[in-house]
Order: C-alpha cells, then sequence, then structure tokens
C-alpha cells in the first residue's frame, strides 16, 4: 500500500525539523548566525513545529481524497527536503577558513574601513582593562581612529602566514625583513554567507610560533604600518593558541 | 503532493536527484580518504576538519539555509492570512480605482508590509489569486525587500550612519519598482504566468485539491486549519527550488575568486556592472549585505548602490524561486531589464552634479555625517 499524501507531506516536514532540531538543541546555531538572527531561526523553527503538529493532529485537508503518487517518485521529490540535514552531517559544524594559496589581493580588510567615513565619536577602540591594555575586537579595532601614540590591545583570531605572492595589493610596500603573518577572523551581519574577513599585521614576532591558520590570542602595542595611517599593525607581546571561540565570528551590529 | 503542478513536481525530482548526487560527491570521497571510516564522520561534533573548500561551502548552505528558511515560513504564515482574511474581489476592485497609480502606492506601502526577498513571493502568489492585476505584484515584489525599515537601517549603520546610501538604496527600491511594473502592464499576462497562477482563485488554482471556498464565518478552528493548511503547502512547494538557489550560490561564492572581479576594474561602468554581478552570484539577505558592499572599499558610491538595488531584486536563488511563478522566458526578459533599469538608474544618479549631493547631504545630518 502507497503511503498517502499526508505521509510523504509530514515525511518532508521531518526532514526540516530535524535539520532545526539538531542545530538548535545541539547549540550550534551560534556557529552559523548571528544573534539576531537566531531568534528569527527559533521563531521559524517554532512554526515548522507547530505545522507538523497540526497536520497530524487534524485530517489533512482533502488528502485523502487524492490519488499519491508512485513510491520513488514521491521518495525522490521528498529527498531535497532532507539535503539540509545530508549537509550538516557530511560535513559536520564548520565554520568559513581563508582557503590556502587562495588569499585574495585586497580581500582581508586591513585598512581602516572607509576612512573617510570614521566612527562619529572618538572614544578609544574599547574599554580600557585593569593592566591599562584595551580590550577590543577587529571591528572596533578597524573601525575607528588609530590614536597618535600606540596602545596596548587583546585580541583573538586566526593567525595566518602569507606569502610575497599571495600579499598582493593590500600590502604594497610590506618590508622585506618582516614576515607577512597576518591575525584575521570573519565578521558577520546576519550569518556567515555575508561574513567579511578582517585582518592585522602582525610584526615583531621573532621566534614565536604557531599553528598556521589555528586559533590565537595575541597581546601587544596596535601601531600604524607601512607608514599609512590608515593600515594598522600589531607590535606583538605575546601569542598564546587557545580554542576555537563559541562565536567564531564577530557580529557587526554589536560593535558599531 | 496536491499542491503543486504535476511540472513542478518533476522539478522537484530533478532538484532532488542533484542535490543529493552533488552532496554525497562532495563529501563522501572526503571522507573516506580522511579518516577511512564513515561512520566515524558521522559523529557530528567528532568530525575531522575536511578540505577547506568543503568546509566553506558547507558553512556558506547550512548558514544561507538557517537565515532564510525561516523567513520563507513567514512569508507563508503572511500569505496564509491573506488567503483567509483579505476578501476575494478587495484587491481587484482597488486597483481598478487607483487605475495607473496603484502601482506606484504599491512600492510606497511596501515598507508598511515589509519581507524579506525569501518570502517574497509567496507572499505576491497569494496577491496574484486574490486578484491583484500582475504589474502591481511585481511592484511590490521587486520593491518590498529593499523598502524594509530593517534594510535601510542596517545600511545606514553599514555605512558608518551615512544616510546618503540609504536614501539611494530607497530611491533605486521605489523608481525600478514602478519602472518594472508600469513595463510589465505592457506584457500578455498568459505569456509571464504559468497557468495555474492566472485567473485569480480559480478551482485547484490554490493547489490544494479539494479547496474550500470559505464562504461563511466558519470559526476560528477552520480558518486557523486552512492558514496553516498553506503554510505548510507553500512553504513545502518553494523549499526546492530555494535550496537549488542555495546550493548554487553556496558553490559560486566558495569557488570564485572575488578578486579576479575587483581587478576587472572599478570605473563607472564596469564598477556597477562587477558589482551587480556579485550581487547576484552571492545571493546575500537584503539585512545583511550592505555590510558586505560596504567592505568593498576599491568601488565607488554608485557602485555600492548598484549592488544594494539589485541584489534583493535578482540574484540565484531568487531566478530560480521565481519559477514557480513565472514562464522561463519572461523570467529572462524580467531579468534583462531589472539589470538594465538599475543601470539606468544608476546613469541617472551619476549626472546628479556633486553640489546637489553635498545640499542632500547637508540637509539631512545638518552639515554633519
Amino acid at each position: 500500500m502507497r503511503p498517502s499524501q499526508a505521509a510523504w507531506r509530514r515525511f518532508r516536514l521531518t526532514g526540516w525539523l530535524g535539520f532545526f532540531g539538531l542545530i538548535l538543541f545541539g547549540g550550534h546555531a551560534t556557529t552559523y548566525l548571528a544573534p539576531a538572527q537566531q531568534w528569527i531561526f527559533q521563531v521559524g523553527g517554532a512554526l515548522l513545529a507547530l505545522v507538523l503538529a497540526l497536520d497530524l493532529l487534524w485530517e489533512p485537508e482533502g488528502g485523502g481524497s487524492v490519488a499519491a503518487p508512485p513510491f520513488w517518485s514521491s521518495l525522490l521529490a521528498s529527498g531535497v527536503h532532507w539535503v539540509p540535514l545530508l549537509v550538516f552531517l557530511l560535513a559536520g559544524v564548520t565554520s568559513l577558513k581563508l582557503p590556502e594559496g587562495t588569499v585574495p589581493q585586497g580581500g582581508i580588510q586591513t585598512r581602516l574601513l572607509d576612512p573617510s567615513r570614521l566612527a562619529a565619536d572618538g572614544a578609544g577602540p574599547g574599554g580600557e582593562l585593569s593592566d591599562g591594555s584595551v580590550e577590543t575586537d577587529l571591528i572596533r579595532l578597524l573601525g575607528r581612529e588609530i590614536p597618535e601614540e600606540p596602545y596596548a590591545a587583546e585580541l583573538v583570531g586566526r593567525v595566518m602566514r602569507l606569502t610575497r605572492e599571495q600579499i598582493g595589493e593590500s600590502f604594497v610596500g610590506w618590508p622585506e625583513d618582516v614576515e607577512p603573518v597576518i591575525l584575521y577572523r570573519y565578521a558577520v551581519a546576519c550569518c556567515a554567507a555575508d561574513a567579511t574577513p578582517l585582518g592585522i599585521a602582525l610584526l615583531d614576532l621573532g621566534a614565536l610560533s604557531f599553528p598556521q591558520d589555528g586559533w590565537v590570542r595575541v597581546r601587544g602595542q596596535v601601531v600604524p604600518f607601512l607608514q599609512d595611517p590608515f593600515r594598522v599593525g600589531l607590535r606583538v607581546e605575546s601569542l598564546e593558541e587557545t580554542d576555537k571561540p563559541d562565536n567564531p565570528y564577530l557580529f557587526w551590529l554589536s560593535s558599531l | 503532493m496536491a499542491h503543486s503542478s504535476s511540472g513542478s513536481s518533476l522539478d522537484q525530482r530533478i532538484i532532488s536527484l542533484v542535490l543529493i548526487a552533488v552532496v554525497l560527491a562532495f563529501y563522501l570521497p572526503g571522507m573516506v580518504w580522511d579518516s577511512g571510516s564513515l561512520s566515524s564522520n558521522l559523529e557530528l561534533l567528532n568530525s575531522p576538519p575536511p578540505v577547506k573548500w568543503r568546509e566553506n561551502f558547507a558553512t556558506y548552505f547550512v548558514s544561507i539555509v538557517l537565515e532564510a528558511a525561516p523567513y520563507m515560513m513567514i512569508g507563508a504564515l503572511v500569505s496564509g492570512l491573506i488567503e483567509v482574511w483579505v476578501p476575494q474581489g478587495l484587491l481587484p476592485l482597488l486597483a481598478r480605482r487607483l487605475g495607473w497609480l496603484g502601482i506606484p502606492l504599491m512600492a510606497l506601502l511596501a515598507p508598511l508590509f515589509p519581507i524579506c526577498e525569501c518570502g517574497v513571493l509567496i507572499v505576491a502568489r497569494k496577491l496574484l489569486t486574490k486578484g491583484l492585476p500582475l504589474p502591481h505584484v511585481v511592484t511590490y515584489l521587486l520593491a518590498a525587500p529593499v523598502l524594509n525599515p530593517v534594510v535601510l537601517g542596517s545600511t545606514w549603520l553599514a555605512f558608518y550612519r551615512d544616510p546618503l546610501y540609504p536614501l539611494l538604496r530607497a530611491g533605486g527600491g521605489l523608481l525600478v519598482p514602478v519602472a518594472m511594473g508600469l513595463l510589465v502592464s505592457f506584457y500578455p499576462v498568459a505569456r509571464a504566468l504559468l497557468a495555474q497562477w492566472r485567473g485569480g482563485c480559480s478551482h485547484g488554482c490554490c493547489g490544494h485539491g479539494d479547496h474550500q471556498t470559505i464562504t461563511a464565518p466558519a470559526g476560528v478552528a477552520a480558518h486557523s486549519r486552512h492558514v496553516m493548511g498553506h503554510v505548510r503547502d507553500d512553504f513545502l512547494e518553494i523549499a526546492a527550488y530555494f535550496l537549488m538557489g542555495v546550493f548554487l550560490a553556496s558553490a559560486l561564492k566558495t569557488f570564485v575568486p572575488y578578486d579576479m572581479l575587483d581587478a576587472v576594474g572599478s570605473g563607472p561602468v564596469l564598477g556597477p556592472a562587477v558589482m551587480m554581478f556579485m550581487a547576484f552570484v552571492m545571493s546575500l539577505c537584503s539585512e545583511a549585505d550592505a555590510f558586505l558592499a560596504a567592505s568593498f572599499v576599491e568601488f565607488d558610491m554608485f557602485s555600492h548602490t548598484a549592488f544594494l538595488v539589485f541584489g534583493p531584486m535578482l540574484d540565484i536563488k531568487l531566478v530560480l524561486m521565481y519559477m514557480l511563478l513565472f514562464q522561463r522566458r519572461f523570467i529572462a526578459i524580467f531579468s534583462v531589464a531589472v539589470t538594465l533599469m538599475v543601470g539606468l538608474y544608476i546613469a541617472m544618479l551619476r549626472l546628479v552634479p556633486e553640489w546637489v549631493w553635498d545640499l542632500v547631504v547637508g540637509s539631512v545630518t545638518g552639515g554633519q555625517l
């Protein structure tokens, strides 16, 4: 006996609900969505659950009087609704990474974000900590005017050593004696799909070792770089490996 | 499924086959190679990091689905409420009384009924079944995702509180949809719409099989069942096309090197063209695309505006979802027309003398940004 139209409908909804549920109850929403978007996601998930629940409670409208298509045809048509869950199960929990060897020229924001439109207030880049350093992130760091005097800052991000070929136009004039290493992190507004990589040059690394494209916590002095007031570098004082943050992305709306 | 025609059922099967095959081809070989065991990779939290492009593709795909699918559900809910609560005949009556003025009015009313581009198609289909003429529907379809208070607010924030950008975006979001609505009024409806969407809500056009027309107050329970039925069916019907669009957008985002596009140039013609192409390929939500546009500092204000106006009107996801409403030939003509209209809007902006921009910015901000 062929499953009914209603049964196939519920099978499709279950695919979506399974995907939503795995993300929501597995605590993975923060890996993909900005905080405001997570709320919308929960509303959508609740609506989906309600639709399925009511479909189970009520008889489908006229569904029983319509003949169900052949089994394999319905199964194939239903498969598409399980694709998001399939991708998530096969790929696992993922976050964006800069592909090695294809770092785009000018693709990592190391300039101040459009210096012609600096933030209106002239306050410092972040809250001052008890030891005189400044708590900041790459959005705040790159979105504000560089003070005349260097200041101490601590940043968390991914560290990547670049080749001279990868430096490209973003870093014209990079000194020959300075190893091209950057600290970068993606900034998002809504979800990982709109992510923009933000980066800062790491200077005076000396003999410090670091994992290529690994997560690190770096402390140092924020200084102008390349004799360009709109580029910044971080003169490194300490660097240590750290765990991937629960929120691997920076969020534009919480930093502007 | 009762809601879809045999044509869209075939499309769903094809989309399903293609997506499942490609996803398995993307990940299974890598999983077997990297770990030697399929079962260990199905332990979600312990899956070893795959090659970067696979990881990036999955991140884009999952994040777009998570971000957009709720808006589709909300759009389906709005559509269901329109189906139940908007009397048949009201919208065509209003459209007849207003005449051609109804087209710009649809754009001006869009901020009062804002909806993301992922959900607007579902609402637009419902407005059609309620008898609203196609030109009015097209105007709303294009204007609603742009003339959205949240979208304009995020644009303002993304460009560091510069009011010019949301103004330019709103201008494009008003003029281009109105122009498109007026253009579409000359296009035969029978050659634009798929057969099941012509002629308002007749038998089976809403696709609910034994469609029950509510001719008398039937109570909250019956109304609720009707609304939820529409939510369910609209969402499931559009989901396949949506996922295909997300797949294509994710693949292009993963594999297209955008620095190559930067190298093409950022001149007065190429700049807007490149930015429109990027908007089409990136398929971003209109509430967030301004932040990405702002990061392209090599491009000028006009190129940014082209990105901000074009993206919510036409991208890969939307073109595929349009296939549920429009004939393919119309979609092609429509796409070209939207592109030309946005280009024309940008060209008009370039003709404006600089002192006018200074005056506009000065009057809005009191001389300060």
